[in-house]
């Protein structure tokens, strides 16, 4: 399989009140076609600081001390602003955590939706809307025409996710990361949104990088598993191989707290 | 209950000239300093001009200048606070060190000065009050902005490929929409005032146009024996800020 995204040794620091901060610390992976890749690890151990960083969207103050960031053959890192724009949206996608947030509330649903393919791709706003309402049908939206006419308070929490999967997708991106997509859903929703994924992948070739901290999400839909300890990957094996026979004392750990917990 | 007010400010201010049958500078030496009667209706001032057509004129002139001066405060405010907000760091920091530097300068100091240069008129009081209104609007727009730039959906917008000036004005100044129009609502009273305050001192307007403020420096000698050259134009001054304060506190809840 060919990879489709490369990240070497990347690390980052942060100025912070309290002094400089490492959260990042030579992280490395790769992303294959085709695929989905889960990063799981405790809070506070870089995950999302890692997704962030694919797209340039770190925190203010901080410092790329080293690494690099290959993409299509292409190093990314460096790229400035009105490249690095080409591509968020377009060539990566991206999904966060809680979706009562990432909406705009003053927006309607439909402009929010054409607002990346009508920067990317150029499309007058009908045949945008058009698209976003095949997205939104195949998201699993009924009456997507009638929904693209409403604001983000007329839908439920799992609907958001909904329009934000299909925000994310509807400039066919190669890549889509999911940071937390469904920790602030409920569970039968959850199993829902991890269907869809699927989907993406078998239907539209995507590579989806999953960041959870829940090893359910990542039993039942990822292919490759990376751990994540202290701003380092440390682990990264099949999810066969990882339930089976972790390599590491912390994902040993990670493991046996999911299993108490089940145990209650 | 504001809207009322002003409502019938605006609708007296239209109509009043056309039913006083008067012009607004026409002068009546044998009418001099009448009281309220059927004839003049707010009575006359010390040269018989009737006061009820001078005052729905000056209603022109302080809603124009009130509403002008307002208008302009929002463009400057939303453009240097937004800026200022959106870029934050250092352009920031400087954006509004120089706003804090305008808001210390001695404001009847510049404005006599200004005065005394572009001459008195619209135009002066216009850019006097202005140059420190703004002050206030930029400060509001910079402080949403830098709350809500921290929202999700910011980043998400960013994650989308959005640039800077359209996360600006696509995702933020909608959203800072609510504390923008409650400072305009009190924007507009007090560049009333302003021109009010100014015209008083005689830094304004000047004869024989009229605003509430000279009419108000007019009927001030006379207070004595003439007392409504002074109250008519006061109570109106009175009730449009009263409005428009009004109009501002509904909004705010």
């Amino acid at each position: 399989m060919s990879k489709l995204l490369e990240v070497n040794s990347l690390s980052l620091s942060i100025h912070s009140k309290n002094g400089l901060v490492n959260p990042l610390q030579g992280v490395g992976f790769h992303l294959n076609k085709n695929e989905i890749v889960g990063l799981i690890g405790e809070s506070g151990c870089g995950k999302s600081l890692t997704a962030q960083s694919m797209l340039q969207l770190w925190p203010q103050g901080s410092i790329i001390k080293s690494g690099e960031i290959i993409f299509e053959g292409q190093n990314i890192i460096n790229l400035s602003d009105k490249e690095m724009e080409k591509i968020r949206g377009n060539k990566i996608g991206m999904i966060f955590q809680d979706p009562n947030l990432t909406l705009n509330p003053t927006m309607k649903i439909g402009s929010q939706l054409t607002e990346g393919v009508r920067l990317h791709k150029r499309l007058p706003k009908s045949e945008a809307w058009k698209r976003a309402e095949e997205w939104l049908s195949k998201v699993g939206i009924r009456d997507p025409s009638q929904r693209m006419q409403q604001y983000p308070h007329q839908l439920s929490g799992g609907m958001k996710q909904r329009v934000m999967i299909a925000m994310a997708m509807i400039c066919s991106p190669s890549i889509l990361i999911a940071d937390e997509p469904t920790t602030a859903l409920d569970v039968t929703i959850q199993a829902q949104i991890l269907e869809l994924f699927k989907m993406l992948r078998d239907e539209h070739q995507t590579s989806i990088l999953l960041i959870t901290h829940d090893l359910g999400v990542v039993a039942r839909c990822c292919d490759r598993v990376l751990v994540m300890h202290q701003g380092k990957i440390i682990e990264s094996s099949s999810v066969e191989q990882l339930f089976a026979a972790p390599q590491t004392r912390h994902a040993q750990a990670l493991l046996s707290a999911k299993r108490s917990l089940m145990i209650c | 209950m504001g809207v009322v007010i002003l409502g019938a400010i605006i609708i007296f201010m239209f109509t009043s000239p056309s039913l006083s049958g008067y012009a607004y500078d026409a002068i009546h030496l044998s009418q001099k300093n009448e009281a309220p009667s059927s004839q003049f209706w707010f009575g006359t001032d010390d040269l018989g001009r009737d006061l009820f057509t001078r005052v729905a004129y000056g209603a022109r002139i302080s809603l124009l200048v009130g509403l002008s001066a307002a208008f302009i405060d929002l463009i400057i405010g939303l453009l240097w606070g937004g800026i200022a907000g959106m870029m934050g760091g250092r352009i920031d920091e400087v954006m509004m060190r120089v706003a804090d530097i305008l808001y210390s300068l001695p404001y009847m100091l510049v404005v006599i000065l200004l005065s005394v240069v572009l001459g008195s008129g619209i135009i002066s009081i216009l850019v006097a009050i202005t140059m420190f209104g703004w002050i206030t609007m930029a400060r509001i727009v910079r402080g949403q902005i830098l709350l809500l730039k921290e929202m999700d959906y910011v980043l998400a917008a960013k994650a989308l490929g959005a640039s800077y000036g359209r996360i600006l004005t696509k995702h933020l100044l909608p959203n800072a929409y609510g504390p923008i129009l409650v400072t305009l609502t009190l924007t507009i009273p007090s560049a009333i005032f302003a021109e009010a305050f100014l015209s008083f001192l005689g830094l304004g307007i000047q004869a024989p146009m009229a605003s509430w403020g000279t009419m108000a420096n007019e009927g001030l000698p006379a207070m004595q024996f003439y007392p409504w050259r002074l109250f008519i134009p006061a109570i109106f001054i009175s009730a449009t800020l009263l409005s428009f304060n009004l109009i501002g506190e509904a909004l705010k809840e």
